[in-house]
């Protein structure tokens, strides 16, 4: 197959065509999906012969009798740059290297979407994301971020099968849509970003408002860097609903539901590491157990408010996700913009905790394999605050710029590749601080 | 010219060095072959935000709306939401690209509006004022439309 590779290397954008064969990317369940959206859309498209308009975000709208076929797309060019030697910025943690010090980085925001759509009478619709961002394996390889079929039997209820986007923060489902979004990066860049399955969702008017209510279930797609390793995390089951209630400006959402990893971590050296637990250290079987991503539970809720209004956009939000065994981590955010013309000033803050109580192997302090099972069992927590400040500029209706400072404050990392911190023993590690600048140019088409 | 059209065209020029532009009056329109009379502001917030397409009395609408360029398009958002067009496209940038809801139907003019809404009694939309025929009822004004 032709297959279009858009890699990058620090600054500079290659294109390619390679013609490799594909890689069964799909499973059967993905791929008979795709086959069939992709059937939806042929149909749609071949009978989409009538007028063509634009829609509200510029995308082109072909309509017929009872099809309307439409086809948009969005886009970021972003720029990091920071003077933090030795340390890496990812934007999130699907992303296979990031920003290293002193270069101006085109890698971790720039990214890439079109979506095509088509509806039928308003009752069945069919669409497909195709996505190029920087992944796990370094590459911009255009993968699949949404593809499913719509089923609105009544005006309250609509159902989706197919490849859907996670929902489980508020805005999660389109943290890559940069248009879409006041701040450069969403605090919680929530992973897995997408899972094959399906949703329902309902909603109803109250006191004047409108409330809505979805429930979702499926297996995770979707690839994880740590350090060196790549965490294949496809075919985790997940389920979740959500409750939201807006009113005028104003949305409050509470969300909850779970994941259970069911793939253990199987790079060799990481294989290695927990034999050798196991074998030398008198309390290695439970700290490898603590270490097993195999059938790992994790349970998510999210409490959120947001306004956007007469200028004003904020958010408020509380989260935590707990495991039967692993610490319990809480994410907080706040965020207020207030538009002046066509600039957009915004001040955020995010502050994530894990507690830090470590097993112990039972080996005596200094010992080489207690020290690694520190570092693993950091890299399990994320204690990290963010500051950001930053003003968005609209340009035109379809494109804005967006600049933004971060200072990230960070014990244990989650989206920061610092080698640094597995230098220090992993219980008495310091906070560190650094400053990252970033600019973007996001576009709607 | 008579001197009664003189003193129109008089107060029509001072009107337009005075506000810098014609204010549009945006009205939210329905067929009149359509049982509805009145709409609440929550229900046109609920139905043209996409968060709920459905009247207090069961009724399922599908809204449909002038082009982006037009001044009553940009007067009706202010008014209803207190966004810009830019806002009210990021807005719809994150509906569309998470396949949520699909946006109003957009017609170029308002003309066509009244033209479509005239015709389908399911369609609600909105208009200058100055644009409404005997075919369609107006089911709500917005009580401020700014330029």
């Amino acid at each position: 197959m032709i297959e279009l590779d858009w890699t990058t290397m620090t600054g500079k954008l290659a294109f390619r065509f390679s013609t490799r064969p594909a890689k069964g990317r799909l499973s059967i369940f993905g791929g008979g999906m795709l086959a069939l959206v992709v059937l939806a859309l042929s149909a749609a498209s071949a009978k989409a012969q009538g007028t063509e308009r634009q829609g509200p975000t510029g995308n082109a709208i072909s309509e017929a009798p009872d099809w309307t076929f439409s086809r948009a797309g969005f886009g970021t060019l972003g720029a990091v740059y920071h003077n933090v030697e030795g340390v890496e910025f990812r934007r999130d943690q699907s992303q296979g290297y990031g920003a290293a010090a002193g270069h101006i980085n085109f890698a971790p925001d720039s990214i890439l979407g079109v979506q095509l759509s088509a509806s039928l009478r308003k009752t069945f619709e069919a669409s497909m994301q195709v996505t190029s961002r920087l992944d796990a394996e370094g590459s911009y390889r255009p993968s699949i971020s949404l593809a499913f079929l719509k089923y609105r039997p009544v005006e309250d209820a609509a159902f989706r099968v197919g490849r859907l986007a996670n929902e489980m923060y508020l805005q999660s489902d389109s943290a890559d849509i940069g248009f879409a979004n006041v701040t450069i990066r969403q605090p919680t860049i929530f992973y897995p970003r997408t899972f094959n399955g399906g949703d329902g969702e309902w909603g109803v008017p109250v006191y004047e408002g409108a409330a809505r209510v979805k429930v979702f279930a499926g297996w995770t797609t979707g690839k994880l860097r740590f350090d060196r390793v790549i965490y294949d995390m496809s075919g985790s089951p997940i389920r979740g609903a959500v409750v939201e209630y807006v009113k005028n400006g104003w949305t409050g959402r509470i969300a909850s539901g779970s994941i259970v990893y069911d793939r253990p971590v199987t790079d060799p050296q990481t294989a290695e590491f927990i034999q050798a637990l196991r074998t030398f250290a008198p309390n290695g079987n439970q700290v490898a157990d603590w270490l097993d991503m195999k059938n790992r539970r994790i349970d998510y809720q999210q409490a959120a408010l947001a306004y956007d209004s007469d200028g004003w956009q904020g958010m408020v939000s509380y989260a935590r996700d707990k495991s039967p065994t692993w610490p319990c981590r809480s994410i907080a955010y706040g965020m207020v913009g207030y538009r002046f013309g066509a600039w957009t000033p915004y001040l955020s803050y995010t502050d994530e905790k894990t507690n830090r109580n470590f097993l112990s192997t039972g080996l005596p302090p200094g010992n080489v394999l207690a020290f690694a099972a520190g570092i693993a069992q950091a890299a399990a927590r994320v204690n990290q605050t963010d500051l950001a400040l930053g003003t968005r500029y609209d340009l035109t209706q379809n494109l804005a710029l967006k600049f933004q400072w971060n200072r990230i404050r960070y014990q244990d990392p989650k989206t920061i590749v610092d080698p640094s911190r597995q230098t220090i023993a992993a219980e008495n590690r310091p906070f560190k601080v650094m400053d990252l600048w970033s600019a973007t140019l996001d576009f709607l088409f | 010219m008579s001197r009664r059209s003189l003193v129109h065209c008089a107060v029509l020029i001072l009107g337009l060095i005075t506000t810098g532009a014609v204010e549009a009056e945006a009205v939210v329109i329905m067929a009149t072959s359509s049982a509805v009379t009145q709409v609440s502001r929550d229900e046109v917030v609920n139905i043209f935000t996409g968060r709920y397409r459905r009247l207090a009395n069961g009724t399922a609408v599908i809204p449909v709306e002038p082009g982006i360029d037009t001044p009553v398009r940009k007067a009706f958002y202010k008014s209803l939401l207190g966004k810009t067009v830019s806002e009210m496209r990021a807005y719809w940038a994150r509906l569309i690209f998470s396949g949520r809801t699909t946006p109003p139907e957009e017609f170029s003019t308002d003309a066509e509006v009244v033209e479509r809404v005239a015709k389908d009694p399911t369609l609600i939309g909105y208009v200058d004022r100055q644009s409404v025929t005997s075919r369609v009822r107006v089911v709500y004004a917005l009580p401020e439309s700014l330029p």
